[in-house]
């Protein structure tokens, strides 16, 4: 027989038995729906983080810290032998930069600017007028480009320039942001000893929140690097560990990241790239898909189950049929193929179902999605046609495989033996 | 060239075994009309059914042409039922729940018939038949004539060299039967197609070359009707 009887004849079998071939198929779609989601809510992930790690990090700088303690997830707070430049960072204890460290790699070849990432906090945060505050102060990285609501972000912050996240203008006593743009805001920070520095800085632009920003100081004033140092050196003189900075970014003079941090490695440190902190996030996320893509498989090996036995039970009610096909010269394969074509469809039915029902809830429900978990315009389901189709394929190609079983039994059928079942 | 050789056929198995067919020997030449006769449960269907290839003897051969059928590889067999082979079931064997030209056209797709002869060939099977007018009704809802002459109509569409035929008249009033049994001489006459027929009509088996009388599993006589044969267009079985 022609492939295209066969695909006709066993099209015209579903048919003529539908509402069994439909449930069987829901069977598949609820596999198919859970990988469908699963799949897109990965893909938006990734899209997701690798946005945000191209906003937040300079893909040409590297981030570098001493001890490589600090990059392990495992590390624990036990005691360590003793070194001067040993200090507790996120209640981790682990080497930190000197003021010397710094220096070195300051001189290697390729590097133009080393920012160590201080963390100050300010006594208070005040203007003439306003309640005092205290906060984080943090330094503004040129590379970031944050949003703002008024004002403009210069290409280098003057060391008597500010920006100002908006949950400062009520609290200082703004109008609105326009009104926040010049007026000079007083930092104030206190050595150990009890003496303080005052400083004011215009303000130059009022920043917001990004759906994007991934900065954990997220409420501080961004000041340059300059003024920041010039906190952070009278704050720590005196303090024992004052001089020492756990993580610093560095700048290259234009080599790629690569080189920049194989150079800043070989000097004795840990670097990581942006890429390497995309990939070190991407990593959680398919240790995460993988995990509901096995439960997805487990509902599918359960679904596929239920395709054998609708498939025996087409065979043993249609067992005259097949006596009869055979009877009249219809080879094995043929009577084989026409079930597991069957098969076919019904993973085809199934997929599709799942894959389109998947499409439209994910579509439905992304507005609401993206709205609780503040993502702005960011969206996380994002479903890859490609994707979807290899998925339907897949399942096909399963269900087929899987209704080799009830073929092979209808092909061996005795054509007279099968004649005589009533 | 139909030999049978020897054929027993045992249904079941010890105690309950049951021997269909004692040793059949028969010799059919290309292009005989032969009637098989014999009382119900004379074993006539098993011998069908043997002679077609669709169910194996228990021990004894049938040699088509110079070959044993069961020696022949299963798509040898296969080939042999699709394109050579037409066979009316006693029991019909329709399929209720597809129409008339389905039903007709299932030969026609396991021997790969281009679609375009295909449909000719359809059509004129179920003409010769007269159930032109019932081609795209469910073959459920014939009456049981009509059901008996759809099978002839499938076992004739495929133009088979040789045709067995299990009470091919059985349900057919005599108008009818005789109508029928006409179109499966003239396709002897036509083609020099092999027709053998189980009938309990003597009329009609001493229309035949070869009466063939069967009793308890045993062939009991074989009469030879010796007329002036006029030379037939044979057509010898290809395998
Ligand atoms: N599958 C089977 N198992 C056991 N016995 C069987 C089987 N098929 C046929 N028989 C027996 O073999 C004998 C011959 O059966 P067969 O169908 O060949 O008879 P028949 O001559 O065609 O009868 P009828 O004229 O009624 O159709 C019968 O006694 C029947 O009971
Ligand atoms: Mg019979």
């Amino acid at each position: 027989m022609k492939l295209l009887d066969t695909v006709r004849r066993s099209g015209r079998n579903l048919k003529s038995a539908k509402t069994r071939t439909l449930l069987t198929a829901c069977a598949i779609a609820v596999g198919g729906f859970t990988l469908t989601l699963t799949l897109a809510a990965a893909t938006g992930a990734r899209h997701f983080t690798n946005r945000l790690v191209q906003a937040n990090f300079d893909p040409q700088a590297v981030f570098a810290a001493k001890d490589k303690a600090f990059f392990s997830n495992n590390a624990t707070p036990k005691p360590r032998e003793y070194s001067e430049d040993l200090n507790a960072a996120n209640g981790l204890l682990v080497k930190q930069f000197t003021p010397d460290d710094i220096k070195k790699v300051e001189h290697l070849p390729h590097v133009r600017q080393v920012i160590p990432n201080y963390t100050v906090t300010a006594q208070y945060i005040t203007r003439e007028g306003a309640k005092k505050y205290t906060g984080a102060v943090n330094v503004f990285d040129s590379a970031s480009k944050p949003e703002t609501k008024a004002g403009e972000v210069p290409a280098e912050l003057p060391a008597d320039a500010m920006l100002l996240p908006d949950d400062y203008l009520g609290l200082l006593g703004f109008k609105d942001a326009q009104d926040a743009i010049g007026k000079p805001v007083t930092i104030q920070v206190r050595q150990p000893t009890g003496k303080t520095l005052s400083k004011e800085y215009a303000v130059a632009a009022v920043t917001t929140k990004s759906s994007l920003s991934i900065d954990f100081n997220q409420t501080g004033p961004y000041i340059s690097l300059v003024a920041l140092k010039e906190l952070n050196d009278f704050i720590s003189t005196g303090v024992v560990n004052g001089n020492l900075v756990p993580t610093i970014t560095i700048r290259g003079d234009g080599v790629d990241a690569e080189t920049l941090k194989q150079e800043v490695t070989n000097a004795g440190f840990e670097a990581r790239t942006a890429k390497d902190l995309q990939s070190f996030i991407n990593q959680i996320i398919t240790v995460l898909q993988s995990v509901i893509i096995v439960f997805g498989l487990i509902t599918l090996v359960a679904s596929f189950f239920g395709v054998v036995n609708t498939q025996y039970i087409s065979v043993l009610e249609r067992t005259r049929e097949i006596g009869l096909m055979k009877a009249l010269g219809t080879s094995r394969g043929t009577v084989s193929g026409l079930f597991m074509i069957e098969a076919t469809w019904i993973g085809l039915l199934g997929a599709g179902l799942g894959a389109i029902v998947a499409v439209a809830v994910g579509m439905l429900l992304n507005p609401w999605i993206s709205q609780k978990l503040n993502f702005g315009a960011e969206r996380l389901l994002v479903f890859e046609p490609l994707q979807i189709a290899s998925l339907v394929i897949f399942l096909m190609a399963v269900t087929t495989i899987v209704g080799l079983l009830p073929a092979r039994k209808a092909a061996k059928l005795d054509p007279i033996e099968a004649l005589r079942t009533e | 060239m139909i030999e049978v050789r020897d054929v027993r056929k045992v249904y079941g198995k010890k105690d309950s075994a049951f021997e269909a067919l004692k040793g059949i020997d028969l010799q059919i030449p290309d292009g005989a009309t032969v009637a098989v006769i014999g009382k119900s449960g004379s074993g006539k269907s098993t011998l069908m059914h043997i002679m077609g290839g669709l169910d194996h003897p228990t021990s004894g051969e049938v040699v088509v042409n110079g070959q044993s059928l069961g020696t022949m590889k299963r798509k040898q067999i296969d080939h042999f039922r699709a394109h050579e082979l037409g066979f009316v079931f006693q029991a019909f064997f329709v399929e209720g729940n597809q129409t008339c030209y389905q039903n007709v056209a299932l030969p026609l797709e396991i021997n790969e018939t281009g679609l375009r002869s295909r449909k000719k060939l359809i059509d004129a099977a179920l003409e010769r038949v007269e159930l032109l007018d019932k081609k795209h009704v469910k073959a459920r809802n014939l009456s049981g004539g009509q059901k008996q002459r759809l099978a002839i109509a499938r076992a004739i569409v495929n133009n088979p060299t040789l045709l067995l035929a299990d009470e091919p008249t059985g349900n057919l009033d005599s108008m009818t039967g005789e109508k029928i049994i006409e179109l499966l001489f003239s396709l002897n006459k036509e083609n020099g197609s092999t027709l053998v027929i189980v009938t309990h009509d003597h009329e009609l088996a001493s229309r035949c070359d070869m009466q063939i009388v069967v009793k308890d599993g045993q062939v009991m006589g074989v009469r030879v009707r010796q007329v002036d044969r006029k030379p037939l267009p044979r057509r010898g079985l290809r395998i």
